[in-house]
């Protein structure tokens, strides 16, 4: 199975948000990172088709998916960033509306909705309504009606967002046992769940793929330029003013600071090991005035 | 895990009881048999608030008023059909489900038209009940009132059969009016508006007779069907008023109806065999 | 920045509104427009009025009088032409021979003179034969009134103004139309805020709780009063294109709309009262609706429970209209948001609410009301949105 972006592209006005973005998925979990307004979610929203892109398409094992329509969402399992809901509807009674829309059989539904409610751990909260429900748990149906209809395909955007770090790491270990047979995409701010999962990195940045690699290949990008340093208040202003800044820890009358540089920025900083979030500061740009 | 496939029916039936459970339905039909109740057992009530036709406290109740509720169902109800999905995001996923899109749009239409024919049936059921233990009970072989020039004869029974299929209609056509506002806009308070702005302006078309075709070619003839008996300058024959105003509100709800499902991709999802157990 | 404005802003930057108004707007001009080439309205009043002190002096001359009594208050022009002013019948004479859809207008003309004069006659028999009954009524509250009003009621002059029209606008189709306008642009001004999860923020700055609550106040207030302004303004425009300005102002008492009410007032100074009404029932509608929309959720709720709030009283207002005394029953209605914006009935009547030994006109109810109804409303609506719990 393999899912294809061809010179992919969405001008809003004068604005383009995802400029001939061309990439190909196959089975397993790929990230997609990017700053704020880089594309993400235009670009996800392409692939699940509810955005016609200005030019280039998706295709599905070279079929595009505006031809195969009901037969793609069939395998589409989509979490956007906003999750939208019906505040009087009960948990259980959303899911059976939405497995109704994903085609379900009714007893195969309310077995697998009995299961997701288990897994996203809303089992106890089944009959409350939406509406008194909290973020957190509001994403956490998201996550649920997402996996409804077993889907091939999952892209997810921003899934862990609002979620406490024990149901993230719980989210992190259900996505790598799915990804096994499936095209897991998920775009996300929070560069851990990136690193801990994701097979492969996407890195946009005003709506361009700037690199396209594994985790491990793009930290390598930034091995020995990554440097750990102590400084005090007025040192770290200035700092900021010239290297972009990762990490910064205040200790008693110092901070501990985290700088991504290509040649050592003070005499006592020690290089030290990157992580994928310095690929970030760095690619993107750290606390840089 | 064995994915079976649910039918298009299902998604149908479930849209519908989302029409039918609303709180809206529960609210107006409420109201609608708190007024009825008067209307059979209070004699004050009945004086003061309402005129009778004939005498007939059943063909009074179906034709006079509960039109006004069934329209206040239609635009409280049908208005965040589609307005309300794109307003709280829920289109967003259910445009990326299988029967999303326009098999989704369909059933929400097809689901609306059942609503309506629901509701109606279930204002009638109700208004016969509560008449049957008035003062003064419906009777169904007794010829209908005495409209002298009238051309159509029936029987009570027959009238109230004619009397459903008229208002029916009628409110198919102000339904199909929110649908397609609705399918258009993002907010659900606009399909409202528009609903409300067609009924005040049927209404006002039907107080005052500025123009015989607004007055005969008025929703009110439809939900008022003992007004379409009667014979007019436009129409010396009631039976050719019934068709000619019945004909035209069909089309026009027809048009308006593929207004509505016009703008999304006429894809019909068919049971086949799923993309992966194709590849293997 | 004035936070006033941006509120302004936010509801008058609606594109469906002003679309929804427009609509209204061709819809209430077609109504108004329709009738502008009728008989009735192209002739009948118009052509007599340059012999309107002729047919007022007729109608108060004893030998007319007493002819027109004998016959029953019924007569014919020809009957009455020896006994009046020649230049009424001199001024008719030039429409001779004239036709008008189908109509004779000079005969017309003819039947409207002699039907003015009869019906003045008539009102002031009436009048002088209900105040004598009135002076050996027992003493009740209500004969005091009536006795004091028809006593104190202006000279009654033959209706040839248009004020019945004038007075016509403010009755009952104008009022539903700003009523409708003011709905839909303040029935969101909370709920979309907590739609959009907006109240969070707002709840939690320095000028988001008071501060905000009196400014959404002043802003919505300031719409309602727009919305008046226009509706108002065009409808004059309407009426002034179709009837044309009353060439006077006339006792309300001579208007066919109040028959035999007991109502002291001018028509202008009634207009006037009316255009006020108008504006105060806007904003206690305004009032009313954003008490609603701030414990609403959504604003399709608060449109359609404002809706059912001002239709009721629009019916009830409506079912009881008519005669110049209120009842419990009919209170209801009198005292409602539209009969505030209306005063067709409770004002152009003259009703009174009899109440122990007083009567008190029912006008005045229908403002502390209102008044209490305000209050009460902008209470209720800082106590929900001060106190809206921030939910998921």
């Amino acid at each position: 199975m393999q899912l294809r972006t061809n010179n992919l592209t969405k001008n809003f006005g004068d604005k383009c948000a995802v400029d001939h973005v061309s990439l190909t998925f196959e089975r397993g979990v790929y990230g997609l990172l990017g700053p704020n307004g880089a594309g993400k979610t235009t670009l996800m929203r392409m692939l699940v088709d509810v955005l016609p892109p200005s030019s280039g398409k998706v295709t599905l094992d070279g079929v595009p998916i505006k031809e195969l329509g009901a037969k793609y969402r069939d395998i589409l399992g989509y979490m956007p960033q906003e999750i939208g809901y019906y505040r009087d509807f009960t948990a259980r009674r959303f899911l059976h509306y939405l497995s109704a829309l994903k085609g379900l059989d009714p007893e195969y539904a309310n077995r697998r909705i009995d299961e997701l409610l288990d897994l996203v751990g809303l089992a106890d909260v089944k009959n409350k309504r939406l509406g008194q429900f909290s973020g957190g748990m509001i994403r956490r149906i998201g996550i649920a009606q997402a996996l409804l209809n077993d889907p091939k395909i999952l892209i997810l955007d921003e899934p862990t967002a609002g979620l406490d770090p024990n149901e993230r790491i719980r989210f992190r270990n259900i996505l790598s046992e799915l990804s096994e047979d499936r095209i897991v995409i998920l775009s996300t701010h929070i560069v851990s769940d990136v690193q801990s999962i994701a097979g492969q990195v996407i890195l946009l940045k005003e709506g361009k793929v700037i690199s396209y690699d594994t985790t491990e290949n793009l930290r390598r990008l930034v091995e020995g330029k990554v440097w750990l340093a102590t400084v005090d208040h007025s040192r770290l202003s200035q700092l900021k003013k010239h290297y972009p800044i990762g990490n910064v820890l205040q200790r008693d009358d110092h901070f501990e600071i985290r700088i991504v540089s290509d040649t050592k920025p003070l005499d006592d900083a020690t290089a030290v090991e990157p992580s994928l979030e310095d690929v970030f500061v760095y690619v993107f740009g750290g606390e840089e005035e | 895990m064995n994915n079976k496939r649910g039918s298009r029916g299902h998604l149908f039936r479930t849209e519908l009881w989302a029409l039918v459970t609303d709180g809206g339905t529960l609210l107006i039909f409420l109201a609608y048999m708190v007024f009825a109740f008067g209307a059979c057992f209070s004699g004050n009530f009945r004086d003061t608030w309402m005129q009778v036709i004939n005498g007939d406290i059943f063909v009074t109740l179906t034709n006079l008023y509960m039109p006004f509720f069934l329209m206040a169902a239609i635009l409280l109800v049908i208005s965040p059909i589609f307005a309300g999905d794109k307003k709280s995001g829920v289109e967003e996923i259910g445009d990326t489900c299988f029967y999303g899109k326009h098999a989704w749009k369909v059933c929400k239409v097809q689901a609306a038209l059942l609503y309506i024919l629901v509701l109606c049936s279930a204002g009638y059921v109700f208004t016969l009940f509560i008449s049957l233990f008035s003062k003064t009970p419906p009777n169904f072989t007794q010829r209908v009132f005495e409209l002298g020039n009238s051309g159509v004869v029936m029987t009570n029974a027959q009238f109230y059969l004619f009397s459903f299929v008229l208002q029916y209609i009628g409110l198919l056509f102000l339904t199909s009016i929110v649908l397609a506002a609705s399918s258009k806009s993002d907010d659900p308070i606009i399909p409202l508006a528009v609903g409300a702005c067609l009924c005040g302006f049927e209404l006002a078309f039907d107080f005052v007779v500025f123009s015989p075709i607004l007055w005969e070619f008025n929703l009110f003839r439809l939900l008022k069907p003992f007004t379409i008996l009667v014979p007019t300058t436009l129409f010396t024959s009631p039976l050719k008023a019934i068709l000619a105003v019945n004909s035209t509100f069909v089309i026009l709800t027809a048009l308006l109806l593929q207004v509505t499902l016009n703008g999304t991709l006429k894809e019909e999802p068919k049971p086949q065999p799923d993309l992966m157990q194709r590849k293997t | 920045m004035n936070l006033v404005g941006v509120e302004f802003k936010k509801i008058v930057s609606k594109k469906h509104l002003w679309i929804i108004t427009l609509l209204l707007a061709l819809f209430y001009a077609f109504l108004v427009l329709n009738p502008a080439d009728n008989f009735s309205v192209v002739y009948t009043k118009k052509p007599l009025e340059p012999v309107f002190q002729e047919i007022m002096d007729a109608a108060y001359d004893p030998q007319v009088q007493e002819y027109v009594s004998k016959h029953g208050f019924t007569v014919s022009f020809d009957d009455l032409q020896p006994i009046i002013s020649p230049k009424i019948a001199q001024t008719i004479e030039q429409y001779k021979g004239e036709k008008y859809k189908g109509y004779d207008v000079e005969e017309r003309l003819k039947e409207e003179t002699a039907l003015r004069i009869e019906s003045l006659v008539e009102r002031n028999v009436t009048i002088r034969e209900r105040i004598e009954e009135l002076k050996n009524a027992p003493d009740t509250p209500l004969n005091r009134y009536l006795l004091q009003q028809y006593t104190h009621m202006p000279k009654m002059e033959p209706n040839l103004t248009r004020w019945d029209n004038w007075i016509d606008i403010n009755k009952t189709m104008l009022p539903l139309i700003i009523a409708f306008v003011v709905l839909l642009g303040i029935s969101g001004v909370y709920s979309d805020e907590y739609a959009s999860k907006m109240h969070g923020i707002l709840l939690t700055t320095k000028n988001g709780r008071s501060k905000l609550f009196w400014n959404k106040l002043l802003a919505s207030c300031l719409f309602a009063s727009l919305c008046v302004l226009i509706f108002q303004s065009f409808a004059a425009l309407l009426y002034m294109h179709v009837y044309g300005l009353p060439f006077k102002n006339t006792p309300v008492n001579s208007l066919t709309t109040f028959y035999m009410m007991p109502n002291t007032m001018w028509a202008l100074q009634f207009y006037v009262c009316q255009l006020i009404g108008s504006l105060l029932g806007a904003i206690v509608l305004t009032a009313v609706t954003l008490c609603i929309s701030s414990f609403c959720r959504s604003s399709l709720v608060s449109l359609f429970l404002s809706g059912v709030y001002f239709a009721l009283g629009a019916i009830w207002s409506n079912t009881f209209e008519g005669g110049f005394i209120s009842s419990f029953a009919s209170l209801p209605g009198e005292l409602s948001t539209f009969s505030l914006m209306s005063l067709t009935d409770v004002l152009g009547n003259a009703k009174v609410f009899i109440v122990g030994n007083s009567a008190i006109p029912t006008a005045k109810l229908t403002i502390v009301a209102q008044a209490i109804i305000f209050i009460v409303a902008i209470i209720l609506n800082y106590f929900f949105y001060t106190r809206k719990e921030m939910g998921a």
